[in-house]
């Protein structure tokens, strides 16, 4: 168990701090979620850790946010996606305006640091709509397959890959936006 | 101007996602080292809490949260059956009619109404004490 939790931390603090926006919140949910695992799971076969410990990690997200609205409803209002489960038919394409200057033909990788580039990308994970984002993380950064993704998620397999699909289309446009093309992206090491 | 989307094949999504994954894990690295600090203890905070799972009769796993008596204790539900059973016990113990007691008093009843036993003998200081004797 120590293990495996120690090999999911990182990734499960980056995943609620795309979610959250809040350093301190996204810590204290993946001590929540951590604590849950132990405490209650541990019978469970090691193959089923990671997509219930995904499955605890973005329910105590829901939750954030649900105790979020209950506390304050200006976080809500303000908030763009967050806390918003049901936004299967919110299209951040279509508020996606494109910066001026995006079709000049120069190349990112000459003018951004690594870390800028980083700084882009995470923003662009973070203005996906929660459902998008959360198929996309337990997809392709936690390799979970379509099934297993589902499950943690509670929802079809079939609106997994609807996510996935939508996830990559929408960050393939907002980097776009910012003149990036995700090859650049695979050429930084 | 607003950009539309580009629908990807299958491999396409995949090399994208690729390119994704590949910075969001080089960001890994630059997490500061306070808020690893702050996981490391969340760690060791589950860990202290874990119960390595127990096989009973080695048919059935469980945790070994759901066999820690200590963990029972705590919970009200706990105590909810132990406090019926309880009351079920003293409830049942009262009810039922001491036998001695109603021996003698029958026997006192029946001597009284049938004159063997004048009624002023309850005046009597030491009647009370002859009763207990004679119920022992």
């Amino acid at each position: 168990m120590s293990d495996f939790l120690a090999s999911v931390e990182k990734r499960a603090f980056k995943q609620a701090v795309y979610a959250v926006r809040q350093d301190e919140s996204a810590l204290d949910i993946v001590q929540d979620s951590m604590l849950k695992i132990a405490e209650k799971y541990s019978d469970r076969p090691t193959g089923e850790l990671p997509m219930l410990f995904q499955r605890i990690l973005q329910n105590t997200i829901r939750n954030w946010f649900r105790r979020s609205k209950v506390r304050s409803t200006w976080t809500t209002l303000f908030s763009s996606f967050g806390g918003k489960d049901d936004d299967d038919d919110f299209d951040i394409l279509e508020s996606i305006q494109a910066d001026e200057g995006a079709n000049v033909p120069v190349s990112p990788s000459a003018q951004l640091e690594q870390s800028q580039l980083l700084k882009i990308i995470e923003n662009a994970v973070e203005r996906l709509p929660a459902r998008q984002r959360e198929a996309f993380m337990l997809r392709y950064w936690e390799e979970l397959d379509v099934a297993e993704t589902a499950e943690a998620m509670g929802c079809s397999q079939g609106s997994v890959k609807t996510h996935c699909s939508r996830a990559v289309a929408s960050l393939s446009t907002l980097l776009k936006a910012k003149g990036i093309s995700i090859e650049s992206a695979l050429r930084t090491d | 101007m607003i950009y539309r989307a580009t629908t990807m094949d299958d491999k396409q999504e995949k090399n994208f996602a690729r390119g994704i994954v590949h910075s969001l894990n080089l960001g890994l690295s630059q997490i500061e080292e306070d808020k690893l600090a702050r996981i490391r203890k969340s760690r060791q905070r589950a860990m202290a809490a874990y119960r390595e799972p127990v096989t009973i009769l080695g048919m059935v796993t469980v945790s070994g949260q759901t066999l820690d008596i200590s963990n029972w204790i705590r919970k009200p539900l706990f105590w909810l059956p132990i406090l019926a059973i309880s009351v079920a016990i003293g409830g049942y113990s009262l009810s039922v009619p001491d036998e001695k007691f109603d021996e003698t008093g029958g026997e006192l009843d029946a001597q009284l109404l049938t004159g063997e036993l004048p009624i002023n003998a309850f005046l009597d200081k030491d009647f009370g004490s002859w009763v207990q004797e004679s119920s022992q």
